[in-house]
């Protein structure tokens, strides 16, 4: 008998022992598979609704493989990072619906908008709050100094740095819901520093210009943030990855200048169809194009009650007297 | 009589559609400042007052400004209706709300709170009113701190010769720095953290949620620290033309206001709880006096100057005594 039972703990023991490694060995993979394949599929993807949900589905399971050991940092800070997204996209619908109940003067309809919005303001502070978390983890905390990037690692400590601004965006947003360190915005300023720009789109140093003009003094002495956010946004056009117009438009949106942010918009619209898309990275830019979408929603849902065109390509105003077509018009 | 109810019925009908249809909503605007703009957390206040206002009737146009002087000047030449602004600039429409930030008079947020609590009581309407202009709301905006490069210098005396970046502007800190023998060392919100940082300033104030994002941490460290006695309390004001709304709309705003106290405090608490403790410098009681003393002596001189005004100087000082009955000030009539 007693034999008996020590052979059944002695299998238990050895099924268990295997199991770990077994989940662990199951960890590395899914990690290495995300990194080498999963990761750049979704890049290549326009479809930000698709990303969003799977990031959202996907990122419990491949976060809970740290419980087996193994290090799965890169391949959940893309989950959340996508995760993030839905959660924007609610609190942008939810915003539009609280402008138009502005106009149409429904109070209650406004303010139940509004705490929706804030709500999924929230959501998405934590999911970029835990995206930029990863990023900590795996490169370390910012001590002032860059860490040892590889080629490889690029691109995460890219999106790492992005996730960190949009976490503290969102919690301002939010009142604060999410608990964001306040240290990001810093965060985010010195670490862009440790990438080469240019061969980023520009968007190193649009991160690092919209912390100057989002944080009032923390623009640096002999420093221009818009000249640099400028620099920034040129570098994009040129590399069909437009990652800085969509910084430069939440800049200037937070500035509060309706005429500087249509004019941004318009110019968005046109250098999308004058050059063409990086193949590779066609969810950045479809990122960018939505985050413009929404700001010249937001203008049309003000102005007309509805949204405007999908390509953002025009604002709602009166049609400016044309000779040429008076010329055309005369004596009929 | 069938045909009397028929016209009852008709005219019944008639009177109600006309008399309880919803009240005709009133266009009004907005100038709001915010130092990081619309996405700044003042302005996601104000946008939470807009869908508020729209059940009392008031459709509200916001404006989001980052410079503090344009949005006051443009409140000023009438291109907006109402202002959200610093009790600073408040000052100058409303003597009495704008006297709420004097230094040294609420060094908590539950002193803050009941004071607001009080201003916002329909009995007072006056204390918001002053000529044209009325006070429609108050909201906190943090405390402020005193932050040094060298802790030992953490009794106000030790001031004395050394050199402090001043906002320019700032009537109130000016005196300060003159009472305590302080030099000043001029500056502007966009330049004070680099002349702190830099060793060109001994000491500068800030609220907490500065301290991070401006990376205050660099002046205070190694020696320095951040002085546990708010030296001010930051109000956000909404100002007025009172002409421009409804009688009662003042009354009605400012009780709506003051049940938002802890909404606007949240990041501000927030960002206090993330000073890590070894930044604090804790007053010892006998210090915090002269603090005290030296505060008191600052309001007194700027309201014999006309730039606080006593009556909120006075009901400040009920609050504190409301709070610690014990306090020597009680005794005496200074304020």
């Amino acid at each position: 008998m007693n034999k008996r039972i020590l052979f059944f703990v002695t299998i238990v023991t050895i099924t268990l022992a295997n199991c770990s490694i077994v989940y662990r060995v199951t960890g590395k993979t899914l990690n290495s598979y995300a990194q080498d394949h999963l990761v750049p599929f979704y890049l290549a993807s326009d479809d930000l609704d698709a990303i969003c949900t799977g990031g959202t589905a996907l990122g419990p399971l491949v976060a809970s493989f740290e419980r087996t050991g193994a290090s799965v940092e890169l391949a959940t800070m893309v989950a959340q990072m996508g995760a993030g997204m839905c959660a924007e996209k609610q609190a942008q619908e939810a915003e539009l619906l609280y402008i138009a109940a502005v106009r149409k003067g429904k109070g209650e309809e406004a303010l139940d908008n509004q705490a929706r919005q804030i709500r999924y303001h929230g959501i998405a502070a934590k999911r970029y709050g835990d995206a930029h978390n990863r990023f900590l983890q795996y490169f370390g905390e910012w001590k002032g100094k860059c860490p040892s990037i590889s080629e490889d690692e690029e691109l995460y400590y890219l999106v790492g740095l992005s996730s960190g601004l949009l976490a503290i965006l969102h919690d301002f947003a939010s009142q604060g819901y999410a608990g964001i360190t306040r240290e990001v915005p810093s965060v985010v300023a010195g670490g862009s520093k440790c990438l080469d720009s240019k061969k980023w789109w520009g968007t190193p140093l649009a991160l690092e210009a919209v912390v100057w003009l989002s944080v009032p003094g923390a623009t640096p002495e002999g420093k221009d943030a818009n000249k640099q956010m400028e620099e920034a946004v040129k570098q994009g056009d040129q590399a069909g990855v437009r990652m800085s117009r969509a910084f430069q438009i939440q800049a200037a949106a937070g500035k509060g200048d309706v005429e500087k942010i249509k004019k941004l918009i318009l110019e968005h619209s046109k250098v999308i169809s004058q050059i063409p898309a990086k193949k590779e990275y066609l969810f950045l830019e479809a990122f960018a194009e939505n985050l413009s979408r929404h700001e010249s929603d937001k203008i049309w849902m003000k102005e007309t009650g509805h949204r405007g065109p999908i390509n953002f390509s025009s604002f709602p105003g009166k049609k400016k007297n044309n000779k040429e077509e008076d010329d055309l018009l005369k004596d009929l | 009589m069938k045909k009397f109810l028929i016209l009852s019925v008709i005219i019944l009908g008639t009177w109600m559609s006309v008399g309880v249809g919803a009240a005709e909503t009133v266009d009004r605007s907005m100038c709001v400042f915010d130092p990081s703009g619309a996405h700044g957390d003042v302005f996601k206040a104000a946008q939470r007052y807009q869908a508020q206002a729209l059940t009392w009737g008031i459709r509200l146009d916001l404006k989001a400004y980052t410079d503090e002087v344009v949005a006051n000047s443009d409140f000023k030449a009438g291109k907006c209706n109402m202002a959200f602004l610093t009790s600073l600039r408040v000052r100058s429409y409303v003597h009495e709300s704008g006297s709420i930030e004097a230094i040294g008079a609420l060094p908590s947020y539950d002193l803050l709170r009941k004071t607001i609590e009080a201003l916002s009581n329909p009995k007072v309407r006056e204390l918001n009113t002053d000529g044209d202009y009325e006070t429609m709301a108050m909201f906190p905006g943090g405390a402020v701190y005193l932050l040094l490069r060298d802790k030992n210098l953490k009794d106000i005396k030790d001031l004395a010769g050394r050199k402090i970046a001043t906002l320019t502007y700032d009537q109130a800190a000016t005196t300060m720095v003159d009472i305590v023998g302080a030099s000043m060392v001029p500056a502007e919100i966009a330049t004070f953290a680099g002349i702190f940082n830099n060793g060109r300033a001994d000491a500068c104030y800030s609220p907490a949620i500065g301290i991070k994002p401006l990376e205050l941490m660099k002046g205070i460290s190694p020696n320095g620290g951040i002085v546990r006695f708010p030296i001010g309390q930051l109000t956000f004001q909404i100002v007025a033309r009172h002409k421009d709304f409804a009688e009662g709309f003042g009354n009605t705003s400012r009780a709506w206001a003051a049940t938002q106290f802890d909404a606007m405090l949240s990041l501000t608490k927030k960002a206090e709880q993330e000073i890590p403790a070894k930044f604090w410098i804790e007053v010892p009681k006998d210090l915090q006096k002269n603090y005290f003393e030296k505060f008191r002596e600052v309001r007194i001189r700027l309201r014999d100057k006309k730039v606080y005004h006593p009556t909120i100087l006075k009901l400040m000082k009920r609050v504190r005594c409301s709070a610690d009955k014990e306090a020597a000030e009680c005794a005496d009539n200074l304020e």
